[in-house]
């Protein structure tokens, strides 16, 4: 059921993109969605999609296992494509019945539109599987470490990020037990009208608000425990340093930026 | 009401880097009446086989089934199933949700349909089994402590009067008279008469005062099956899986050895000293 979503968890490995610096991972997932959103024809996208597959090979965990993924969204994307098809106003008119019409313009921004959300999560979550919630801190603190100069809460926005992370995984966990023990007491979560579908998630949403106050309440005390006092003056053990391969790794996703404008005639 | 596993096998994830084979080909079959502990080390498969049960997992291989019904069929109805064999979770006191405990008892049995009078005597009754006063049904279950929250969760279940029920870890995180109390219950309970029990655990000595059979589960198969007498004969090997055996078993089992005369199934510190009067005395009832 619910444990099996893919999306946005962190599977260790020892690939080189799992090795490659936070830092350089969050710029170039910057990059991708610049990129994604720069694209603007099939050969745009084609070759978006190619660099994340090359990626995902490099990663060892395969396209599949990125498509696979996807599946959360995929209502989203639905939705999307038929707003876009339904609601965009100009060009041919390809079909026309009472208030719908559907014309080429529409169809293809909804194609596009699709398209976009399908590889920005495709390509994100690369970022998330092959790299640890504390890298990935460590890294958004270290990239937003100069604007702490004007009063920007760097390090707290990271932990906050951090811990926001960490939980998915765990208050999915949760939510999925919860599911099956209210199952088991004859609660039905998949069958009736929207309402009664509603109405049977409160045994679920109940206990899982009062497990995550619950443990962000021991977290809190925990932390205080160990005297955290946020980010001012902390050292760390583990120093980032950026090595040649986070060069390499920067420099063809710039390369990727480049050929997706040069399709669209920009350089 | 009998359970029969046939080569169940249960893989958690296929397909990913966490792929994990918690069952591996489990064959068992509980009989109408009978209290069963399943007992096993962490992550040996025990929590995931009694999740079969009521089929809320389905064997990636192999088949289960309640009453001769086969859990894997299309037409097998999962609700009715549930009915029959209830599941309480290993802390269940994290699944209340409701405003007051008699409403939270109440759940199960209306969502099985009944008339409002059936479902109040069915928490009557349930409350009454789990021992929670009368004056503490219109509480607020978060207002509970946790033993008494665990107490409403298992009423929560048996209110539906299921034929099978199956508690994962009732005891753990007690302290040891919650233990002690939580476990008597579960024994009355069974008692009662009518009931199959099957009891998850991880300790030796609680399954050992309890439980006319006792399932021991190593690593997705099954280890042992039998009386505790036969499963603590082979004290060594339930060691070697983390295990052990009770304090008491142990003792009967080596004071055997040096010719004393002690009766099979002591298991209690009590049964034991009364043993070793008996001896000492020269009296010999085995």
């Amino acid at each position: 059921m619910l444990k099996n979503v893919t999306l946005g968890q962190f599977f260790p490995g020892n690939s080189v993109i799992h090795k490659l610096d936070p830092r350089t991972k969050l710029l170039m997932t910057v990059g991708l969605i610049a990129a994604v959103f720069m694209a603007g024809s099939f050969t745009g996208y084609v070759l978006v999609f190619a660099y994340i597959f090359m990626a995902a090979s490099i990663t060892g965990f395969g396209i599949r296992f990125l498509v696979r993924g996807i599946k959360p969204i995929l209502t989203i994307v639905g939705i999307t494509f038929f707003l876009n098809m339904f609601f965009t106003s100009g060009g041919e008119a390809l079909i026309e019945w009472k208030f719908i019409r559907i014309t080429d313009v529409g169809l293809k921004n909804a194609a596009y539109m699709a398209i976009r959300l399908v590889l920005l999560v495709l390509g994100t979550q690369l970022l998330t599987l092959t790299t640890s919630p504390i890298a990935l801190t460590d890294g958004i603190e270290r990239l937003f470490h100069p604007l702490a100069k004007i009063g920007f809460p760097a390090h707290e926005l990271a932990m906050l990020m951090s811990i926001a992370l960490r939980f998915i995984p765990t208050l999915l966990e949760e939510a999925d037990k919860i599911m099956r023990a209210q199952m088991a007491r004859g609660a039905d979560f998949e069958s009736g009208n929207l309402l009664n579908r509603a109405k049977a998630m409160v045994p679920l949403m109940v206990p899982l608000f009062v497990s995550a106050f619950r443990r962000a309440d021991e977290l809190a005390l925990a932390m205080e425990a160990r005297c955290y006092r946020g980010g001012a003056g902390r050292t760390r053990m583990k120093v980032l340093k950026y090595a040649r391969i986070d060069l390499y790794a920067a420099g063809s996703m710039l390369l990727l930026f480049a050929v997706v404008l040069a399709t669209r005639g920009l350089i | 009401m009998s359970i029969e596993v046939v080569n169940a096998t249960y893989i958690y994830m296929p397909g990913t880097p966490f792929e994990l084979k918690a069952l591996d080909g489990v064959s068992l079959r509980i009989e109408d009446g009978e209290f069963v502990g399943l007992i096993g080390h962490t992550g040996s498969g025990k929590s995931t086989l009694a999740q079969h049960f009521n089929a809320l997992l389905k064997p990636s291989l192999g088949s289960v089934y309640v009453n001769a019904l086969n859990l894997n069929d299309k037409d097998t109805s999962l609700k009715q199933v549930r009915r029959e064999v209830g599941l309480v979770f290993q802390y269940p006191e994290y699944q209340l949700f409701e405003e007051t405990v008699r409403k939270d008892i109440a759940f199960g049995p209306a969502n099985l349909g009944l008339s409002e009078e059936q479902i109040e005597a069915r928490v009557l009754e349930a409350a009454q089994i789990v021992g929670i006063p009368e004056d503490m049904l219109d509480k607020s279950p978060f207002e509970l402590s946790g033993g008494q929250k665990r107490r409403v969760a298992i009423a929560g279940v048996i209110a539906m009067r299921p034929q099978v029920l199956v508690l994962d870890e009732p005891a753990a995180g007690l302290d040891p008279r919650g233990r002690t109390e939580m476990l008597e219950m579960v024994r009355n309970y069974h008692a009662r008469g009518g009931v199959t029990v099957i009891m998850v655990s991880h300790s030796m000595d609680d399954v050992a005062r309890l439980c006319s059979r006792i399932i021991v589960m190593n690593r997705g198969v099954v280890a042992l099956d039998g009386t505790p007498r036969e499963v603590f004969a082979h004290g060594d090997e339930l060691k070697a899986m983390g295990l052990g055996v009770p304090a008491c078993a142990e003792l009967s089992n080596r004071l055997r050895q040096k010719g004393f005369c002690i009766p099979d199934g002591v298991f209690s510190p009590d049964e034991l000293a009364e043993a070793i009067r008996n001896n000492l005395k020269g009296d010999c009832h085995a």
